[in-house]
């Protein structure tokens, strides 16, 4: 069973997405990527990256993710940031620590793609 | 085998193969464009509009209410089935005769077009009109999804090509081609829900539709309306507002305008955003619309989904500046 599944699938992800999306859009480190996006569409791409990290169903693969982040010039502080960003809604929604460890285990395996490693 | 029909906005109705594959996969399968990302139905970025037949309950799962009663779905969840037609959302839409009911202006800005025809739409919805053939606009709707009449806000500018035109020409009588009703920024009948409406300019427009709605469907939590302007004499339809607040003690009217003599207290100076975030800065559960400028939309919901409303409770209707076209 997936993490994804154990914390409630869908309707996990929901809860998560706009904290999480709030937090990133709060955090200094990183707001200003988002200065420009169209908020609804960067909603529904933060929601299929929740989804991914939680090992819920998804056709994320790695190029995918460097493609989508490679003109950023993204560095270590700006992973970890919204690596934060993540651990602290899911303290948030009281997600066992053993499920946020899987969860961040599972972000961690996409960072050599997000920072074009 | 398995045919559905997909209604291209420029080659008109395609059929589609589609044996054992998802709608999406056989547009795409077809050589036809389809924005796609996550395939999972998690992103939503795939969703088309369901015009006729039945969809399964999986591709419609997770959106938004007022998508849901548009018949959207998502291309990527849904299995191909015989009878289905479809389209890109907003496209393709039924066209109507429209008469002119009355034609008034509002302000030395606004003019009130009321037009007569059989389009059935929600107040917030908006539609298009044609002066000629090459010459289209899109205007809000004001008037509630009851009203036999559609009641759009024309925002009028000197060489206007459609707004002058109305201004000077049109009468009652006249015959418009119209087409529509397009998007999903209506009442979305949550009465125990507070909403918050902010616009600016004729923003209004849809947002009285909308307000029209609630009433007209017995709301009964706060509904706060925000209305903008640059200066206080752009403010319009001051009575109408008015009245429907005497009316209804759920509605509460904020009319901020950011410069100009302020009289007998109605309004406010100063800006909407600050005006907005000060008396209400805890938006959690509530439904929001917004309604304006794409820069205003833009800053507008930012700051309302940094105050606790839901991503997927803010409805917004930006508008885009007419494409002049030379002569």
């Amino acid at each position: 069973m997936s993490v994804y599944e154990k914390i409630g699938g869908d309707a996990a992800v929901n809860a998560a997405v706009d904290i999480f999306y709030r937090k990133v859009l709060s955090d200094d480190r990183i707001a200003h990527f988002f200065d420009t996006v169209d908020m609804e569409a960067q909603h529904a791409k933060q929601k299929a990256f929740l989804t991914m990290a939680f090992g819920g169903p998804n056709n994320y693969t790695g190029k995918d993710m460097r493609e989508a982040h490679k003109h950023m010039n993204l560095t270590e502080e700006h992973f970890t940031a919204v690596a934060e960003c993540l651990v602290g809604t899911l303290q948030e929604l009281s997600v066992p620590q053993e499920y946020i460890d899987e969860i961040v285990g599972i972000a961690l395996s996409v960072k050599d793609d997000v920072l074009n490693k | 085998m398995t045919v559905f029909q997909y209604l291209d906005p420029e080659k008109g109705s395609v059929e589609i193969d589609a044996a054992e594959k998802s709608v999406l996969d056989a547009l795409l399968d077809a050589g036809i464009e389809v924005a796609n990302s996550c395939r999972s139905g998690i992103c939503h970025s795939c969703l088309l509009e369901c015009r006729e037949g039945e969809l399964p309950a999986k591709s419609q799962s997770g959106l938004k209410t007022s998508h849901q009663t548009l018949n959207y779905f998502k291309a990527c969840q849904c299995e191909a089935a015989d009878g289905l037609v479809i389209a890109p959302i907003d496209s393709v839409k039924l066209r109507y005769n429209a008469e002119v009911v009355s034609v008034d202006h509002l302000s030395g800005q606004v003019l009130r077009l009321v037009l007569a025809s059989e389009m059935s739409a929600r107040g917030g919805q908006f539609i298009n009109v044609w002066r000629e053939p090459d010459l289209v606009r899109s205007y809000s709707l004001a008037s509630a999804s009851a009203s036999p009449n559609l009641e759009l806000h024309i925002r009028r500018y000197p060489d206007g090509q459609f707004s002058a035109w109305a201004s000077q020409e049109l009468k009652v009588g006249d015959t418009l081609e119209i087409q529509g009703p397009m998007g999903a920024c209506f009442y979305q009948g949550n009465p125990e829900k507070r909403m918050l409406l902010a616009g600016i300019g004729t923003g209004l427009a849809p947002l009285l539709g909308i307000v029209r709605d609630a009433l007209a469907t017995a709301h009964q939590s706060e509904i706060h309306l925000y209305h903008g302007v640059k200066t206080s004499e752009q403010f319009y339809l001051l009575e109408t507002l008015q009245e429907l607040a005497l009316a209804h003690p759920q509605l509460h009217l904020h009319l901020i305008s950011q410069e100009g003599e302020l009289d007998e207290g109605f309004a406010m100076q100063g800006d909407i955003y600050s005006q907005v975030a000060t008396e209400q800065p805890e938006l959690k559960g509530w439904d929001v619309y917004l309604c304006g400028a794409e820069s205003f939309v833009r800053k507008m919901r930012r700051q309302c989904f940094l105050a606790g409303a839901g991503m997927g409770d803010i409805y917004a209707d930006a508008f885009l500046p007419a494409q002049v076209q030379s002569a």
